[in-house]
């Protein structure tokens, strides 16, 4: 297809119809006044995409029913928008890239026979989901609006809580495929230039065919992409992520998926929730508390218990170690086999749990509470100690989502260190982990931003939420400024 | 890339090493040692606990093995069990009278040495063999070791008998001027069963056993060692003693010492003209019977030599090297106090007064 649209009409309607190929979901709509001669025009729209309504009612009856013609003077194009066309938004392109980026993301295309540019008219009418409560992020006290797939409804929500020009909103297109809409969100006066610079950059850098998801952004722009840890947050809450800009973070949004991508992201953020913000201060600071525990006990028990039976039998009591022993005398597996194959038992439990189709949930729980908690006790497979460590450790890990596959890793990890080093390998491993986390940035801010003992930075909201009278500016964490 | 293939290969290479520990379930856990015969040739009694399923009570078994030490007697048990030891839980060290009165240096040194045993492991001397001791039936429960640490607990909490860990047992031994006591265990019919009882303390010197107090003679030297607890019958009445505060004097005069004792004893008391006189006769009575017959045996069980070496350096270098002689050659001035205390009444003027009509 040539580079711009041709004056002559047939010309660009041979050009589209050769483009689109066998493609049945082009329409083609030639249109001409009853009264007139000219001018002659040809609408294309895909369907299913644009709303046939809308350019029934805007754009084929006022052509139809034209009544007037063009000044000598006037350009023809700049006749029809301005005067017979009733579309709220209409540009005029000269580009036929543009133009069928446009007509494939649900804008009909007008053609005018004479015209060296045509008319892209807005007329979006696909499918969407309603706004919902976002399932990964529920909370029981607070907004329940969720972000949906289209691009601009969610910079709606957005905008709605922050009304402010301030709000910045920059597009781009990520994809050589799929030409996916994109936007950072910023405040203007909270931000960080250097965060904002690095950010553009590394979008600048991005060369891939789809973005299917924000994921797919959130990988490419990571400081370290291997590490277990994330350097990128994601949230599906409008609030959250209205919060987040008032801190001095950025905000990136990709058209068809519901979550946004915020940078920089810290450690702390990890412990965080949104119901935080909406409950009393004291509960709020607990709930953080008991997150942060209930992250290091997930990782740390297993491994412990594993070191306490295989090596230091001495730091357990006699009734305890006598249990214990009496409970694994007839399993036929050494112990870390025994435990790795319940983690494993109760992670597939987990993921089967997330993937089964709801009325199939409970048919899982029951089979997988009888088949892993009673029956291989009952055959001597697993032993009831390991059963409840097992369970102590992956109760616990699911308070802090976030951190769903670290630990997972982690705990594997400390596991292998602590069966063949006993306690010094368990430390040995936290003190690695402490390490890396040290190590790493996120846009160049420290990934333990907030944490006392690994920052110099004071920050008001930790691990312990302030009450909002003494957090008295956002901002002023991550920008350094604030407002 | 590469990278994550090495982590990968790393972890592989973690999940397929064999530990160096051992797995609780393979080992047997003994739960008390008891050690006749003589130094280089000990016979070891060890109480190990059979492992049973959950629903039963576990049981104990008893490995009888000779050895150069306690470490190869307990290493000889090996072969019975095909299981190694575990002897971090330990509760008590029975040591039969005839061994105790060889001397326990050597075979506490093999106990400390080795970090296989607790810290907190009880030592304790038996009238009988120590392997007779083992092989009595518990009376409650199925170990017997944790009976014999409970007996001993809870004497130590009547004033009965010491409880002392072999490890601060062998610093005491280590302290001078004073020695050490481990708690007598002896058994005792009571109509068709035997059992076993705390029946007093060992006294040692130099880590030999010279004498044995009985339950009341123990109380009374655990009051002048400065112990709380217990109770002191006179005329026929029982009284608490609920607070003792002990004052030693050990002083140099001219080339000859003097030896004093002041107890000074907390006993509720309704009566107190009436009773304390009494019960400051009676205990300072006891005192002095009790130790006479430390000074018999040449044992300082009550810390004469200590209080000198805190207080004077240079006179107890004088009488150090035959402190036990010169412990046994002079007499011992001893005065009981005995403070009373009105338990649940107000101290005020109008209650003195009161009192006084």
């Amino acid at each position: 297809m040539s580079e711009y649209v041709s004056r002559e009409l047939e010309t660009n309607i041979r050009e589209m119809k050769k483009t689109f190929g066998t493609d049945g979901t082009l329409i083609c709509r030639r249109i001409q006044p009853l009264r007139f001669r000219t001018p002659r025009c040809c609408l294309f729209c895909i369907d299913g995409m644009a709303s046939s309504q809308l350019l029934n009612e805007s754009v084929i009856r006022p052509l139809t029913l034209l009544d007037l013609q063009p000044a000598k003077e006037t350009a023809i194009a700049d006749f029809l928008q301005q005067q017979v066309l009733q579309s709220c938004e209409s540009k005029q392109e000269r580009k036929t890239a543009e133009l069928l980026h446009a007509l494939l993301y649900g804008d009909a295309v007008l053609f005018i026979d004479g015209s060296d540019c045509a008319l892209v008219l807005g007329s979006k009418g696909f499918m969407k989901r309603g706004v919902t409560e976002p399932v990964s992020e529920t909370c029981l006290k607070g907004p329940r609006e969720g972000f949906v797939e289209p691009l601009l409804h969610n910079l709606a929500m957005l905008r709605r809580r922050l009304r402010t020009t301030d709000l910045k909103l920059e597009y781009f297109t990520l994809g050589t495929m799929t030409k996916t809409d994109c936007c950072l969100c910023y405040l203007g006066s909270c931000v960080d230039r250097d965060v904002l610079e690095c950010l553009r950059t590394r979008l600048e850098q991005i060369s891939i065919d789809g973005v299917i998801d924000s994921n797919y952004i959130a990988e490419m722009i990571r400081d370290r992409p291997y590490s277990l840890f994330r350097t990128t947050g994601s949230s599906e809450r409008p609030d959250v992520v209205a919060a987040k800009l008032l801190e001095g973070r950025i905000a990136i949004f990709s058209d068809g998926s519901p979550m946004a991508v915020t940078v920089p992201y810290i450690f702390l953020e990890q412990f965080q929730s949104s119901e935080d913000y909406y409950v009393d201060v004291g509960f709020a600071g607990i709930n953080r508390i008991l997150r942060a525990v209930g992250f290091f006990f997930a990782v740390s028990v297993l491994p412990v218990y594993l070191s306490l039976v295989v090596f230091h039998h001495a730091f357990m009591p006699l009734k305890l170690i006598l249990s214990i022993a009496e409970a694994r005398q007839d399993v036929p597996f050494p112990i870390f086999l025994e435990a790795l194959i319940l983690l494993c038992s109760f992670d597939i439990l987990r993921e089967a749990g997330v993937r089964t189709p709801s009325n199939m949930g409970q048919t899982l729980s029951v089979v997988g509470g009888l088949v892993i908690g009673q029956a291989a006790v009952e055959a001597r497979l697993v032993s009831v100690p390991v059963l409840i460590i097992v369970a102590v450790s992956g109760i616990c890990a699911l308070i802090a989502p976030k951190l769903k596959a670290v630990t997972l890793v982690c705990r594997l990890f400390l596991m292998c260190l602590g069966v063949n080093f006993g306690l010094y390998g368990y430390l040995l491993g936290i003190l690695a982990l402490a390490a890396i986390l040290s190590g790493l940035t996120s846009f160049g801010v420290p990934y333990l931003t907030g944490l006392p003992l690994f920052s110099e930075e004071k920050s008001e909201d930790s691990l312990i939420r302030p009450p909002f009278w003494r957090m008295k500016r956002f901002g002023r964490f991550l920008s350094g400024k604030g407002r | 890339m590469r990278r994550i293939l090495k982590a990968v290969a790393a972890g592989c290479l973690l999940t397929t090493l064999t530990a160096c520990g051992k797995d609780v379930s393979s080992l047997t856990v003994v739960t008390g040692v008891g050690v006749d015969g003589k130094p280089s040739a000990y016979e070891v009694t060890a109480e190990a606990i059979q492992l049973t399923h959950s629903e039963e009570e576990s049981k104990s078994i008893l490995l009888h093995a000779g050895g150069y030490s306690i470490t190869e007697g307990l290493d000889n048990t090996v072969p019975m069990t095909g299981r190694p030891l575990h002897c971090d839980h330990a509760q008590v060290l029975v040591i039969g009278e005839e061994t105790a009165k060889q001397g326990l240096a050597e075979l506490l040194t093999d106990v400390l040495g080795d970090n296989n045993y607790p810290v907190s492991l009880l030592p304790a001397v038996s009238e009988q063999k120590a392997s007779e001791i083992m092989e009595t039936a518990p009376v409650v429960g199925t170990l017997g070791s944790t009976e014999l640490e409970h007996l001993i607990t809870q004497g130590a909490d009547l004033c009965t008998n010491p409880a002392e860990s072999a490890a601060s047992f062998y610093q005491r031994v280590k302290a001078p001027g004073v020695e050490a006591i481990l708690p007598y265990i002896a058994l005792r019919r009571n109509g068709d069963t035997t059992v076993r009882e705390v029946a007093g303390t060992a006294v040692f010197r130099d880590m030999e056993l010279k004498t044995i107090l009985d339950p009341t003679e123990s109380r009374v030297l655990m009051w002048m060692r400065g112990s709380k607890g217990g109770d002191l019958v006179a005329d026929g009445r029982l009284f608490s003693v609920t607070r003792v505060r002990r004052t030693l004097t050990a002083e140099a005069q001219g080339g000859s010492l003097r030896l004093k004792l002041a107890l000074q004893t907390y006993v509720p008391l309704e009566e107190r003209e009436r009773w304390s006189e009494r019960i400051a006769a009676c205990l300072e009575q006891r005192c002095a019977a009790v130790l006479k017959k430390l000074q018999t045996a040449g044992c300082d069980a009550v810390g004469f030599g200590n209080a000198m070496y805190r207080r004077s350096y240079t006179t107890w270098k004088s009488f150090k090297k035959k402190w036990p002689e010169h412990f046994q050659g002079y007499p011992i001035m001893i005065s009981v106090e005995i403070e009373s205390i009105r338990e649940g009444r107000i101290e005020t003027e109008a209650a003195d007064e009161r009192a006084a009509k």
